[in-house]
């Protein structure tokens, strides 16, 4: 999960690189090359996410169909044209649940989910931009439980894969004006979208740790799929 | 903004639409199980989840689960004598409140089959608590006896017979005479009402086959028949139900004989302790025995089930009574129940009258150190004994008869619990060469005991001449038949015993503790083992998969019913630690 979080932060100095350096054209250019940092930027994204589960392998670790998650986001324009823009970017989604089963015993799930979002924008000037975002990656699925009739932990983590589909509307918080200003602005943003994650196979198994040598069989609660609708409610700070 | 807002509202009802609802009901179900040894695997009826999950052990100690669905509410659970029926009887959502609610029903689970087990449900009319298992397979029957109303109304006469073998058929309106003539199939199962003097049905008993009058030929001879009778016990009456009969439609049903055991004039009322049963000579259609006691009186109550040409049921039991103690009156009832018999049996006799193949029933009267012989024509012969015997059984099949065959039969007596004095009584072989203590030779064991066990309750046991002495306090003997030895084993405190099928092992454990131990029979080679949680029970069963019989491969599973319930599964023939195996979590799995 740090791995996630450190590359994240190292992908978003990548993108703060070439912005510093295209923002500062506009104050010595000519009109011509003027540049919107409304459109063009970089942005950093921290916010909510909540998703749906109705499969029926997620009631173990929950008592109902809602997972929240946090995430974190970095993203930067690589392409303007008129009102659209394009910015690729880096997500990283952590949230889980935990639940008793049966009134004995407590199933734990945690998910990090991490993507590459790739955004497609429409601004409206002061008002923000509308995107849509195909957000393809990987998603890393821990399962544990915790019963007394196993000698450890039942516990199982895979790695799936994820696609994250969503689309939302970004609102410009401040400063709304001094569109050519390179400065910090601040935005509110919220989307709606689809998760597709790969079926899991829920065969948890004791970690025994090495050198002991009892035979234990662990317990398969089945599969479970991690698709589901979300949404997404945000901050976020560009320049 | 107004976007964001449109979405906000899009989200919730999405949200809504998609069931941010709750999980499945199984997983908030409170875990409480409880678990039964069939011949080849573990039942763990799961009553919270309506399921039965079957553990069975494969030859790797792995284990195998299956699952089947089972009625509301468990009420009953019981197995067939040879282990492969399980017979899940409940009272479903009582009373009915909706359409949706479940009925009452009985569920038959078959494993003797390979691959998923067979089910077989039978819808019932009304809830009853107690069930009875035909030990030949046959039938089971259902009724209410002591158990607490659950309606408003209820009748307590009613029994419901079941055909395990055969699948839910419901009346037909024009049974008529049923298949054999023409008629559609019988019904299944059957609700009768059994006529009452009075009294409820407390106890049934599925009689063995019995050899008994059947009307007369064409010639005018008599002639017999062997058929099955379900003996009905209520508080003041014998009843008997001609099985051969009772599933058929009610114009060839033949009615229930019931036969009052008080003599009408009281309001006395008896408590069932027992009934035995003996065909007699199976030649004889008009030899066949009923004998019946009670914990209220001191009578034994002989029925002899003898022909009645030109009634309905083509015999009629004729009764006698014989006191074996101080009769019971009002003024005296403490001093009649320390006469009471503690257990009566059927035994032959020597020198064999001619008239009564030397069929005499034999009753124990531990409150007078006695026994009691009672003959053919009620006369009772007391014989003290040099302890006061509870128990009995016939071992003559495994022993011999001293006198021939047919000849005297061999008994085994013991005591349960201590003497009056404290001083154990021990085991006692009586030869009833004749009906004295002539024959009598006491085994000592040096502590009082709780039970005795037979090694191998089958056929194909390989060692029936053996018995587990089971102590009050601590400690087992086992004790050969033949040879008339008992070995004593030490033990910490009284452990469990489970004693395998085909009679070469025995498994003793403490409920609550994590060690186990395998005795080997009939050697009594020690095999200590423990496991990595406390034990519940412990089933020995054949392998998943393997053909019945002595020599079918087999495992012991111990159950922990920590948690999710585990198990522990050992090679029944080669138990060690290092290749036993641990299942986890098993009423996780197969959540509905």
């Amino acid at each position: 999960m740090k791995a996630c979080f450190f590359a994240a932060l190292a992908l978003v100095g990548l993108f703060a690189s070439p912005a510093g350096a295209q923002s500062a054209a506009p104050d010595m250019a000519p009109p011509e090359t003027w540049v919107d940092h409304r459109e063009a930027m970089t942005r950093l994204e921290l916010g909510y996410r909540g998703s749906f589960v109705p499969d029926q392998g997620f009631d173990p670790f929950s008592g109902n169909d809602f997972m929240p998650e946090f995430y974190l986001a970095a993203s930067r324009t690589v392409f303007t044209s008129g009102r659209f823009s394009f910015a690729p970017g880096v997500e990283w989604d952590n949230g889980g649940r935990s639940s008793q089963v049966r009134q004995v015993d407590t199933a734990s799930l945690r998910l990090n989910r991490l993507t590459v979002p790739l955004e497609g924008r429409v601004h409206f000037g002061p008002w923000g931009y509308a995107f849509a975002r195909v957000a393809p990656g990987v998603a890393a699925l821990q399962t544990q439980l915790t019963d007394a009739s196993s000698p450890a932990t039942l516990s199982k983590t895979q790695w799936l894969f994820a696609t994250d589909l969503s689309a939302g509307y970004a609102w410009l918080l401040w400063p709304r004006f001094q569109a050519s200003q390179l400065t910090g602005r601040l935005w509110l943003q919220a989307d709606v979208g689809y998760a597709l994650v790969a079926q899991a196979q829920l065969n948890l198994g004791p970690d025994l740790g090495s050198g002991n040598a009892q035979r234990v069989d662990g317990v398969d609660l089945g599969t479970l799929s991690m698709n589901g609708a979300f949404f997404r409610i945000s901050a976020a700070a560009s320049f | 903004m107004k976007f964001t807002t449109t979405a906000a509202g899009t989200l919730a009802l999405a949200c809504a639409a998609a069931g941010c609802g709750s999980r499945n009901g199984y997983w908030n179900q409170p875990l409480v199980a409880t678990s039964y040894g069939l011949a080849n695997g573990v039942a763990i009826v799961d009553d919270a989840a309506h399921r039965v999950v079957i553990v069975s052990a494969n030859a790797d100690q792995s284990v195998s689960e299956q699952q089947v669905t089972v009625g509301h509410n468990v009420a009953t659970v019981a197995t067939s004598a040879d282990g492969y029926k399980l017979y899940v009887m409940s009272t479903g959502d009582w009373p009915p409140q909706s359409v949706t609610d479940q009925l009452p029903e009985l569920t038959v689970v078959d494993v003797s089959t390979r691959g998923s087990p067979q089910v077989k449900s039978y819808p019932m009319q009304q809830p009853l608590s107690n069930l009875v298992i035909d030990p030949l397979g046959q039938w089971a029957a259902a009724y209410a006896g002591a158990a607490q109303s659950t309606s408003l109304v209820e009748n307590p006469n009613e029994i419901v017979l079941f055909n395990p073998n055969l699948d839910y058929t419901p009346a037909a309106p024009d049974a008529g005479a049923g298949p054999d003539a023409g008629g559609p199939p019988l019904q299944n199962p059957v609700t009768l009402d059994i006529q009452s003097f009075g009294g409820t049905p407390q106890q049934l008993t599925f009689t063995p086959p019995l050899f008994l009058p059947d009307g007369t030929d064409a010639n005018g001879n008599e002639v017999g028949a062997t058929t099955r009778l379900l003996l009905i016990e209520s508080t003041v009456d014998l009843t008997m139900l001609d099985m051969s009969y009772a599933f058929n439609p009610p114009a060839t049903r033949r009615p229930e004989i019931t036969v009052q055991l008080t003599d009408g004039t009281t309001t006395q009322q008896e408590t069932p302790a027992g009934v035995v049963v003996d065909d007699g000579d199976p030649t004889d259609p008009n030899d066949a025995r009923i004998a019946l006691w009670t914990s209220t009186d001191t009578n034994v109550f002989v029925f002899k089930l003898i022909a009645s040409p030109g009634t309905v049921n083509p015999f009629v039991p004729s009764i006698n009574s014989a006191p074996v103690g101080e009769a019971c009156t009002t003024t005296n009832p403490g001093a009649c129940r320390d006469q009471i018999p503690s257990a009566v049996a059927f035994v032959h006799t020597s020198p064999l009258p001619a008239n009564d193949y030397g069929l005499q029933v034999l009753a124990l009267v531990p409150g007078l150190h006695s026994a009691v012989f009672i003959d053919d024509s009620d006369e009772t012969t007391t014989v003290p004994l040099p302890a006061a015997y509870t128990n009995l059984s016939l071992v003559t099949n495994v022993v011999g008869s001293s006198g021939g065959s047919p000849g005297p039969d061999v008994a085994l007596l013991w005591q349960q619990g201590g003497s009056n004095d404290g001083q154990p009584s021990g085991v006692a072989f009586w030869g009833l060469q004749d009906t004295s203590t002539e024959g009598i030779d006491v085994v000592s064991v040096t502590e009082p005991i709780q039970a005795v066990l037979d090694v191998g309750g089958s056929s194909t046991s390989m060692n029936p001449q053996l018995k587990v002495l089971q102590l009050e306090d601590s400690g087992l003997y086992v004790l050969d038949l033949i040879a008339r030895t008992a070995s004593p084993l030490d033990t910490m405190g009284a452990p469990s015993l489970t004693i395998s099928t085909d009679g070469t092992r025995m498994w003793a454990f403490a409920p609550g503790g994590k060690d186990l131990a395998e005795i080997q029979l009939p050697g009594l080679n020690l095999v200590p083992l423990t496991t990595p949680s406390p034990i519940g029970s412990v089933y020995d069963v054949t392998l998943a998969g393997a053909d019945a019989g002595a020599s079918a491969p087999s495992a012991l599973i111990a159950t922990h019913q920590a948690g999710a319930w585990g198990a522990t599964v050992f090679s029944a023939s080669n138990p060690t630690i290092a290749t036993a195996r641990n299942a986890t979590s098993l009423l996780l799995e197969g959540a509905p």
